[in-house]
């Protein structure tokens, strides 16, 4: 058995991770790239969201490797993530891609099914002890991978010389998928905060601050928004984003799961607008756009594939946000039809916007957050 | 004064129309309903819905626009889930929200959550909370909505088709060719965003039957056979007629209705059309409608896929029986 499973930012460290505690043999499909696409736009059906045609497109190329299991997570709506799984089984099955599919997800028949799954991950037996190491070591990991990141982009903002951060972090990209065991990964990760940390940086830099929020694919896969944070942190613009894979799998899966109280603190704020949960990130995009106005940032940027249903319903709240907070929101909605100029267009005039609207003289004391 | 509730003619009124009058009856407080979408509320809606929205959802806001200044309140109930397990819509679970942040000087939403998801423990709530806004006591509500659920019940039963109540036997019928136009019920009821599409096949000699002449529970049932079961209202009907037809292939053709940009659709659609391509010989077309569509476009693809249908029937000999 070879499990393949698809990208997701740096989602494929902590997943990485959890295979190599478990012994199963893995094979990760190239980062998501121009023929992943293509190839998911044509056995996708059209209609369907980016992130389904990118990941498919990443399923195909890890069969073509050799691959013969895909492993995905799952969910009971109403976002159409919750049915990826069985959408990318049918679409594979179709398009003659004949893979096994372990899917990991909140089964309705209960945890029993859930081990069930696992053990068929770990090739028909249950190893109870690397099970729980395996299991502690996701949210570790990914913890430690969203914060590096964050840190990443914090740095780029204010580096001497620029591309120094983003060399860095690729690199440590790269080494993460030759790893052959969880504590490498975690070495790795030290290291590369420790080279991150000794980046030459100008101090008194301020920065502009901008928010990403929006749909959890879009805004984490740095290829299919274009690379969005290295092209500001470049231009020397900071970037934040609130949404984290390891926010997700902390949070969403198993403070859920155990009946921990979440932190509910993106909720509390977008309560005047959103009441009650409605899926996917709409409370998320809101709750974060308040919380970075409070917070002082310069701008927010709302990035969403073509379609996706919360995040609709979050852009038509966005006009009354941004006014209320006064707090200025550029939306981006990409699909595989999107063109790089025209989007880094927009951008760079947002970003010139924001630069004049600081200069006009609205308040010039940045208040600095808690971040990296 | 008596105060004027308003219902928008749009998205859940198609299904749950029945429920609501009778409800609101019982009470004793006047509705109004906005009139059948035409030019206007149509163009008033897109102009004020986000341009990302499905039409249904545009079409909605024009109503809500239309009603805007002639009534007391807005019902616009958040229909999380209707049935066990499942959901409706995110955009119908943000409706309400939607509005608000849109629509300036709105009259005051009843929007109370309808959520029988975990369980039908909640099924009262909305009716008490709607209740009370009219100063009516709990269990008046209550009373209310047990009528007004018998009201729905006894509709529903109209709607349903002898041939999938299972009191009639199928008839070899050769001139009328049944037609199934599947579709979200507010896509295959409003004739003006579908531009009278039941009518054009009627025309072209065919019978339509819809998804709401199909037994609800039954279909659910045959869902069953799906790896991961669907966690979508409309999904979960859709599905199970493809697995009715697959069984028993009551109908000479299927034309699924959508719109676009519908998430739910673009899941659905790819695994009916899949099922039904690939289990029945049963002719399938996808119709697409947005705010841009045109009606001789509409025409000429109906015109064609009747005339195949017929032609196939006429002269085609290798096909099943019951094709």
């Amino acid at each position: 058995m070879i499990v393949t499973f698809p990208h997701m930012g740096n989602t494929y460290v902590c997943i990485k991770a959890l295979l190599l505690d478990l012994g199963v043999a893995h094979l990760i499909p190239p980062f998501p790239n121009r023929r992943a696409l293509e190839l998911g736009a044509r056995h996708v059906p059209e209609g369907a969201c980016l992130p389904l045609k990118i990941t498919v497109g990443s399923l195909i190329q890890g069969y073509e490797m050799g691959a013969d299991t895909h492993l995905m997570l799952g969910s009971w709506g109403p976002c159409r993530f919750g049915y990826y799984c069985q959408m990318q089984r049918e679409i594979l099955r179709n398009t003659g891609c004949h893979m096994d599919t372990i899917v990991l997800e909140p089964c309705r028949e209960g945890l029993g099914e859930l081990t069930r799954r696992i053990r068929s991950l770990a090739g028909g037996h249950f190893p109870a002890l690397r099970v729980a190491k395996a299991l502690w070591d996701v949210p570790v990991i990914a913890v430690r991978t969203d914060r590096l990141e964050r840190l990443c982009y914090r740095i780029m903002a204010r580096e001497r010389k620029p591309g120094t951060s983003e060399a860095i972090f690729s690199a440590f990209q790269r080494s993460a998928l030759q790893a052959q065991n969880a504590r490498q990964i975690k070495r790795l990760l030290r290291k590369t905060r420790q080279k991150l940390l000794a980046v030459d940086m100008d101090s008194d830099a301020h920065p502009l601050r901008i928010g990403m929020v929006g749909e959890i694919f879009g805004t984490i896969d740095p290829w299919t928004n274009l690379r969005l944070q290295s092209r500001l942190g470049r231009m020397g613009v900071e970037t934040a984003r609130l949404v984290t894979v390891s926010e997700w799998i902390v949070e969403k899966m198993i403070k859920k799961a155990l009946h921990i109280p979440q932190r509910l603190a993106y909720a509390r704020a977008a309560h005047p607008y959103v009441k009650v949960d409605i899926g996917g990130h709409t409370r998320e995009t809101i709750g974060h756009t308040v919380m970075h106005a409070r917070d002082g940032f310069d701008g927010v940027i709302q990035i969403y594939p073509l379609g996706c249903m919360p995040e609709i319903v979050a852009q038509s709240m966005m006009p009354m946000v941004s006014r209320e907070q006064d707090i200025p929101v550029l939306t981006l909605i990409i699909d595989e039809m999107t063109g790089e100029a025209g989007y880094m267009t927009r951008v760079e005039a947002f970003v010139d916007l924001l630069r004049q609207r600081r200069r006009a003289g609205v308040d010039d004391t940045i208040p600095l957050g808690e971040y990296a | 004064m008596s105060q004027v509730v308003g219902i928008p003619r749009g998205l859940f009124y198609y299904q749950y129309y029945p429920l609501w009058k009778a409800f609101f009856e019982y009470l004793g407080v006047d509705t109004l309903v906005s009139g059948p979408t035409d030019r206007r509320s149509f163009d008033r809606g897109l102009r004020t819905c986000v341009g990302e929205a499905c039409l249904p959802v545009k079409i909605y806001y024009g109503h809500v626009l239309d009603l805007c200044d002639r009534v007391d309140y807005l019902f616009v109930p958040r229909y999380t889930s209707v049935s066990r397990y499942e959901y409706v819509c995110p955009k119908f679970g943000g409706l309400p929200d939607m509005l608000r942040c849109t629509i300036p000087h709105l009259p005051p939403l009843i929007d109370p959550e309808i959520d029988l998801r975990k369980s039908a423990r909640s099924l009262y709530r909305p009716a008490e909370e709607t209740g009370r806004i009219f100063g009516v006591d709990t269990k008046t509500s209550r009373r209310a909505y047990d009528r007004a659920l018998t009201v729905y019940r006894t509709h529903r039963q109209s709607q349903m088709h002898p041939l999938f109540s299972g009191k009639a036997k199928i008839h070899a019928d050769n001139t009328t060719l049944k037609i199934l136009l599947l579709g979200h019920v507010y896509d295959v009821g409003d004739t003006y965003l579908n531009m009278r599409i039941k009518d054009k096949i009627a025309s072209l000699g065919g019978k339509v039957l819809t998804l709401e002449m199909f037994d609800t529970r039954d279909l659910r049932r045959r869902t069953a056979a799906l790896e991961k079961p669907l966690f979508w209202y409309y999904a979960a009907k859709a599905l199970g007629c493809a697995y009715t037809l697959i069984e028993r292939p009551y109908v000479d053709g299927v034309v699924y209705l959508t719109c676009f940009g519908c998430g739910i659709d673009s899941f659905v659609g790819y695994m009916v059309e899949h099922r039904i391509r690939r289990h029945t010989a049963i002719p399938f077309t996808t119709i697409t409608l947005d705010e841009h569509s045109g009606e001789a476009g509409l025409n000429t693809r109906i015109e064609a896929f009747m005339d195949t249908i017929r032609w196939r029937t006429q002269y085609d000999r290798d096909i099943p029986a019951h094709g």
